[in-house]
């Protein structure tokens, strides 16, 4: 089972997208351009976050069908 | 991609991020206090704290400033007197012996409104200094800084390496999977990849602006030489002023050429960032991008006429672009500790490399495969047609 394109990087661009758009909005502006900038860098935070301290069993069924 | 490729690749990502790795730790630890300094310097009470006055208060002549400043430590002189952004009522004034001395540098911090000296920040002590000069230069001067900029330029190839290995890597995952009850190898392989894609952008960007942040002091040279030489030719081999003008009618001249901009710092005649001649006066904008960048303009240190004033090089501008971005100090607050959170990522990806190395021998029982090369990770072997030969 071969993942496409988009399986295998569409999370990873869309997160490294969001990111550099958090950066780049910080540099612009202050007050709501400040608060975007939380928000999409919060996205990868937020992430690190997430998927490092969840524990779903979808996952380990998924993994296990692995050869 | 092909076996052949990925053993290439592997190999790469080992040797760049087993040499920087130990480096890369420790600029992510002494890097976390940093990304705090403010508040800590509160907490330590280290931070100078300008006393509440009306805001309307006038500010008081720059030469007045400096007389209190160097009533402090008579005999040295004017070196550099900046503003943070943030609070024009202090001037930091910095004293030397000589306007190119490195070492027994002082500094006075002096109310803008009275002219009261309000504390003299300690330069090269302390918790902060620590930090600073062991993720900055590891007190070894520029080239511990220069050594720096090295290892991370190994850690940007790790970065590059590492996500051209995620996809044979996540062929049968999903994207952001940790196996929890697989061996704890496998487990930190997960956690390894998983933060390393999710933290990437961020990461490859404090990577680049740290290793350009390295390079600051040839730059300067760079500029000083390239556009100062120019803009004070017609002063080339005249001897130095023996005495040196109104500082605050200097600044006056220079803020007169643009009202709409606030001083960043001065130097004085004589440092790196200025000429002999002239007082470098250094202009900035108001809005967070142009805060950073600055304008200089050198001013004649006895007649306070202005000389010139020129737009910065490119590798300047791209050199103070490169410090917020490094730093994260232009969000505020909640960007402040995204960074932080982001850091410790960092710092997991990091050691988690590391023990991947360390247990790279251990292979589990059934595995009766032949040895392969220490740069073929387990998992691989294990789960992935690739290394049977198979091309993708």
């Amino acid at each position: 089972m071969k993942r496409s394109f988009l399986q295998m990087w569409g999370w990873p661009i869309a997160i490294a997208a969001s990111t550099l758009a958090g950066l780049v909005a910080g540099l612009v502006g202050d007050g709501a351009w400040d608060l975007l900038a939380a928000v999409a860098l919060g996205v990868p935070a937020l992430a690190c976050v997430w998927l490092g301290s969840r524990r779903s069993t979808r996952r380990r069924r998924q993994a296990s069908r692995a050869p | 991609m092909t076996p052949t490729a990925i053993r290439r690749w592997s190999w790469i990502h080992k040797w760049s991020s087993l040499v920087c790795t130990v480096f890369m730790l420790l600029l992510c630890l002494t890097g976390l206090p940093l990304i705090f300094h403010h508040e800590i310097g509160h907490l330590l009470g280290t931070e100078v704290e300008a006393p509440e006055l009306p805001a309307a208060t006038p500010r008081i002549s720059l030469d007045r400033i400096m007389e209190t400043a160097i009533a402090r430590y008579p005999g040295k002189q004017g070196m550099f007197a900046s503003q943070e952004p943030d609070d024009d009522r202090v001037w930091y004034v910095t004293l030397a012996d000589t306007p190119t001395s490195d070492k027994d540098l002082k500094q006075v911090a002096v109310d803008a409104r009275t002219g009261q000296p309000l504390a003299e920040p300690k330069l090269d002590e302390g918790f902060m200094h620590i930090m600073h000069s062991l993720h900055v230069d590891l007190f070894a001067g520029l080239p511990g800084t220069l050594f720096l900029g090295f290892m991370g330029v190994l850690l940007m190839v790790a970065i590059v390496s590492g996500v051209v290995l995620y996809a044979p890597f996540m062929r049968k995952l999903e994207f952001g999977t940790v196996r929890r009850h697989h061996t704890p190898r496998t487990r930190w392989l997960d956690m390894h990849n998983m933060l390393g894609i999710v933290t990437l952008a961020w990461a490859s960007v404090v990577t680049l602006t740290g290793i350009i942040n390295t390079l600051a002091d040839p730059l300067i040279d760079l500029w000083r030489s390239d556009q100062v030489s120019e803009m004070t030719a017609q002063y080339k081999g005249l001897p130095p002023p023996a005495r040196m003008g109104s500082l605050q009618a200097a600044v006056d001249a220079a803020t007169a050429l643009e009202p709409e901009m606030k001083i960043r710092f001065i130097a004085f005649p004589g440092t790196t960032f200025s000429s002999p001649h002239h007082y470098g006066v250094f202009l900035r904008g108001e809005s967070p991008l142009t805060a950073r960048l600055f304008k200089p303009v050198l001013v004649d240190a006895q007649t306070a006429q202005v000389t010139d004033s020129r737009a910065l090089p490119w590798y300047v501008t791209a050199l103070l672009l490169s410090q917020p971005l490094h730093f994260g100090d232009y969000g505020g607050t909640p960007m402040q500790i995204l960074w932080a959170l982001l850091d410790i990522a960092t710092i997991i990806v990091l050691g988690s490399g590391l023990y991947l190395w360390l247990r790279r021998g251990v292979r589990t029982t059934e595995n009766s495969r032949p040895a392969r090369p220490d740069s073929m990770p387990r998992e691989m072997a294990a789960q992935s047609p690739l290394l049977s030969g198979k091309n993708q």
